[in-house]
């Protein structure tokens, strides 16, 4: 890893955690708990479309040990690793879908992260209570993920248009 | 011409690939609301104290527990080594406890709505007292 990218990382890092705290105070759906809008997952939408698999990787990893150190605990650790494996997952799995938008991936990473957060939530608790949650969850993913879709696509464009003018 | 022709399939193929996910979401959440797991059956709340006795309580039932030092009690007294457990709508509380601390007390509502959320799951614990009360679902 060159400095470049390593810079880039360290960057992308300070940049979710920054979202993940603006996150943990937007309340969406206060008697819902657990639903969040997902802000810090743009900048894995953001490695998912600009950077290799593997750095996408260990940025979620970053993401989420930092997060659940600063923020969390143990539990919350296992539940934001199992979301964050799964999202990441599905959304460098979309990738490769030649001609895919950023919606598309974010929509199916929202889901996948709802998938994955509900499975270890069956594994730790009981199945029964989060299953009674689970629709609620899905469909909050299924909004939460266009939503972040829309966001990135915007400051993707943003993004490609500073290259552009960067090099030009 | 080609070029518009590539954008409009990449249009189609986005589409149907987000009203795939539209469509897994919603048959998921029937689904999940259909088939929803011991459906019907009642809920539980177990109460343990003294020498692993137990007490079960369905959540539907509207019932206040009184145990004091190990032993189901008529009445509260504000006696040491007492707990009041309440169970009403669903939902069960240490409603007073004359434990140290009263950490117990502050452990909140246990129901199925909560269970997702707070630090002890499926448990309320009243250590110094040997008491918990555990949300057991529907299942046998």
């Amino acid at each position: 890893m060159n400095v470049r990218t390593l810079t880039k990382m360290a960057l992308l890092t300070a940049v979710s955690l920054i979202l993940g705290w603006i996150d943990s105070m937007i309340p969406i759906l206060p008697q819902i708990p657990g639903i969040k809008l997902g802000l810090a997952n743009l900048v894995l939408l953001y490695a998912a479309f600009y950077m290799t698999p593997l750095e996408t990787v260990l940025l979620m990893l970053l993401k989420v040990g930092l997060s659940s150190l600063l923020f969390g605990n143990a539990v919350s650790a296992l539940y934001a690793i199992a979301g964050g494996v799964l999202s990441v997952a599905t959304m460098l799995l979309m990738r490769r879908v030649r001609g895919i938008s950023v919606i598309t991936v974010s929509t199916f990473g929202g889901i996948a992260h709802i998938i994955g957060q509900c499975a270890i939530g069956c594994i730790l608790l009981s199945p029964r209570p989060v299953l009674t949650y689970a629709p609620w969850l899905l469909v909050c993913g299924l909004l939460t993920g266009v939503l972040l879709g829309v966001g990135a696509r915007a400051a993707f464009y943003g993004i490609e248009r500073y290259e552009r003018r960067r090099s030009a | 011409m080609m070029e518009q022709k590539t954008t409009e399939n990449r249009r189609v193929k986005n589409l149907l690939l987000l009203g795939g996910a539209v469509l897994f979401v919603a048959l998921s959440v029937v689904l999940l609301l259909v088939l929803r797991p011991d459906a019907g059956a009642r809920d539980r709340f177990v109460i343990r104290y003294g020498n692993e006795q137990s007490l079960t309580v369905f959540a539907d039932e509207t019932r206040t527990v009184v145990i004091r030092n190990g032993a189901i009690a008529e009445e509260a007294t504000g006696e040491s080594g007492e707990n009041v457990i309440r169970i009403e709508d669903g939902k069960a509380w240490m409603q007073t406890a004359t434990c140290p601390h009263h950490e117990c007390v502050r452990q909140g509502v246990l129901s199925a709505e909560t269970v997702g959320t707070r630090p002890l799951g499926t448990w309320i614990v009243c250590a110094p007292h040997g008491v918990s009360v555990e949300y057991a679902g529907g299942a046998e």
